[in-house]
């Protein structure tokens, strides 16, 4: 017992020093396969504690012990989860890792696979990064930082998933598709495999729809939009030829070609398309298809031309909103600036409460935005449009774009104060990197 | 020589310095190789994240501190597969109660004391098991660190053999000041005891220990052998 206490604290320490040293880190294969074991049980937990509340319900009925209800089943009703907190998705991160901030970065030769419980499943190709954003009952929001991800969302009612890539926001249901996000290059592209997603952003103008079998590719520098269909081919690009173009490792990603005139939307028709051609008589009951339907199919010519039939201005007095929309969006996409401003003030005039009404406000914003020297016009469109609808779809891509304008037509002091805004309503959003570098800039 | 520098386990709220970690070869940080500091949170806007839900934080916590634990829980049984079970013990315990943290800025302290208090109770079942049952742990733990040498093993072994004579509190109070580097009050924070409590615990359990390692001939000479060539 003597010898133990006068070798106590200098051999102890020794002895612990070794221990310390022989004592292995945890590895990396642990990690990952530890943070899907807790995740997996978490959303095993999930799911129990949903299912009491059905059992109870069907216990309670049967019983008809009313007494025994109150006791034992009253607090377990009131004790549920909270909503969120109840049906919120959870993922695993395959072949990758997932780090502060929701930065994910692919470490295999394939790329990283983010998989959701419900089924959705975003690939980050090799050499891509992403960022994963929001989760929630609904779905998530997933950022492309650089290269290009494969999607597959799994079609749910009320579900909703966004795909940021660059400055564009790709708004999703079931769906299936590529996307390609160059940030060296500005240029997005998106390849449909199944079903439809919309997409905003610079250039675009708005929403941009593109469904099955087409292929949409913005070139922001060149302020180009084309959309085709994947089967009519692709015309020979001097970028492709080159080979200098790398949109992050997608296969067989070969980059479009840009249209001659440099300001373009270019909609090519494919095989399955309507030949319908511009001025064709018939009213839309009679057709059978609305101008949201022409819209969607990319028959943009054919919206404009009806309208023209109609007339524009009677159709401005008396469509219906959706038409409105419909129109202010195929005139935007054909450039034809005045005619798509004329639809979105007629649809703020006529239908003031509406969202679309709210959504015209951030579209008649970029408008301005992308003519020289307006951007102070653009601003109070967005400020407008924040004002009206502060938790809109648009919301971050407006407080962006009022930042980026406000950079141009005041300067940096006022866009600190902008960018500090932007980055408290949205830290992870597209233009949150802009932000912190304005508000870091001295 | 005290080789047990103190370590602000308990308090501190931002990484620990680069030659603590080095001299433990813990990584506290586990980023994506690439990431670098961008996006890196602070503690306190990780616990934010937490409370609020978001679900990037589940992985973003977990990277950040379950090397700590795993280190932690590693030290404290010896054995691979207890660390991994109380690791993810640990941080199954605290995303589900991620919402009764009350101090974000706290979140580091928070992990830990989650940590001790299911090392704790996970010490105390074994022994009860053990004095019970009889099972359980009739032997001794496996092999802790592929990186070490046949002996070394063996050594670990025996040397947890020790440990599990010890009761829970005092296994842990040596484990905590002992392995872990913390201070007295540290371990008495960590324990929710009295200072004088864990003095006396450390007294005690470091008699013991050094009378059974003494007592344990392969042990003793193991341990005078490194001390003389050191």
């Amino acid at each position: 017992m003597m010898r133990g206490e006068e070798r106590a604290p200098e051999a102890l320490d020794g002895v612990a020093a070794w221990v310390r040293d022989a004592s292995a880190p945890m590895t990396s294969a642990q990690q990952q396969a530890g943070l899907q074991a807790v995740a997996f049980r978490l959303e095993q937990d999930r799911r129990r504690r949903a299912r009491p509340r059905r059992r109870l319900l069907v216990t309670l009925a049967c019983a008809g012990a009313v007494a025994g209800a109150v006791a034992l089943g009253v607090p377990r009703l009131a004790r549920g989860p909270a909503p969120s907190e109840a049906q919120s998705l959870t993922f695993v991160v395959e072949g990758g890792a997932i780090g502060d901030g929701g930065y994910v970065l692919s470490q295999t030769p394939v790329g990283a696979r983010v998989r959701f419980s419900e089924g959705t499943e975003v690939h980050l190709l090799p050499g891509a990064r992403g960022r994963l954003g929001r989760v929630d009952t609904a779905g998530a929001r997933f950022a492309i930082e650089q290269g290009a991800a494969e999607v597959s969302v799994t079609p749910r009612p009320g579900a909703r998933w966004l795909v940021d890539a660059g400055p564009f926001l790709i708004t999703v249901r079931g769906t299936v598709f590529t996307a390609a996000w160059d940030a060296g290059g500005e240029r997005l592209d998106i390849d449909m495999k199944k079903g439809r997603v919309s997409v905003t952003g610079p250039v675009a103008e708005g929403e941009v729809s593109v469904r099955a079998g087409q292929h949409l590719t913005v070139n922001v520098p060149r302020k180009e939009v084309v959309l085709r269909e994947s089967g009519a081919g692709a015309p020979p690009s001097d970028e492709a030829n080159q080979g200098g173009h790398d949109a992050g490792g997608a296969p067989g990603w070969a980059p479009r070609a840009p249209s001659s005139s440099p300001v373009q939307a270019l909609v090519e028709r494919g095989r399955g398309a309507s030949t319908s051609e511009p001025g064709v008589p018939g009213r839309l009951a009679e057709s059978g298809r609305s101008w949201t339907a022409w819209l969607a199919a990319g028959e943009l010519d054919r919206v404009l031309a009806d309208a023209e039939r109609r007339g524009v201005g009677a159709v401005l007095a008396r469509a219906p909103e959706i038409e409105l929309a419909a129109l202010a969006d195929a005139a935007r996409y054909r450039r034809r600036g005045d005619l798509a401003r004329r639809a979105l003030l007629a649809e703020r005039s006529r239908f003031p409460r509406s969202s679309r009404a709210r959504d015209a406000a951030f579209l008649l914003g970029r408008m301005e935005d992308d003519r020289s020297g307006s951007g102070t016009r653009a601003i109070e469109w967005y400020d407008r449009y924040l004002e009206e609808a502060p938790t809109g779809a648009f919301a971050s891509e407006a407080l962006g774009r009022k930042m980026t304008a406000t950079e141009r037509t005041r300067g940096i002091e006022p866009t600190r104060a902008v960018a500090r805004e932007y980055l408290r309503r949205f830290p992870e959003g597209s233009y949150a990197n802009a932000a912190r570098a304005l508000v870091e800039r001295r | 020589m005290n080789l047990c520098e103190p370590v602000p386990l308990l308090h501190g709220t931002e990484r620990r310095s680069d030659v603590t970690n080095e001299r433990r070869n813990i990584p506290l940080y586990v980023l994506p190789s690439g990431a670098g500091d961008r996006g890196q949170r602070t503690d306190t806007e990780l616990a934010l994240a937490l409370i609020a839900g978001e679900a990037w934080a589940v992985p973003a916590t977990w990277n950040r501190f379950a090397p700590s634990v795993y280190g932690i829980a590693h030290r404290a049984f010896g054995r691979t597969t207890d660390a991994e079970d109380i690791t993810q013990e640990v941080f199954y315990r605290l995303f589900a109660r991620a919402h009764t943290l009350k101090e974000p800025s706290a979140l580091r302290s928070f992990v830990v004391s989650f940590a001790i208090r299911i090392v704790k109770w996970e010490l105390r079942r074994r022994r009860v098991r053990r004095f019970v049952l009889l099972a359980d742990s009739g032997e001794l733990p496996d092999a802790t660190a592929p990186a070490v040498d046949t002996e070394s093993r063996q050594v670990l072994q025996r040397f947890y053999g020790v440990l599990d004579r010890l009761g829970a509190r005092d296994r842990l109070v040596f484990s905590l000041r002992y392995l872990e580097c913390m201070t007295l009050e540290e371990v008495a924070a960590a324990m929710e005891v009295s200072l004088s409590t864990v003095k006396r615990s450390i007294a005690h359990s470091g008699q013991r220990i050094s009378a059974w390692i003494a007592g344990d001939p392969d042990l003793a000479a193991f341990f005078e052998s490194r001390r003389a060539g050191r």
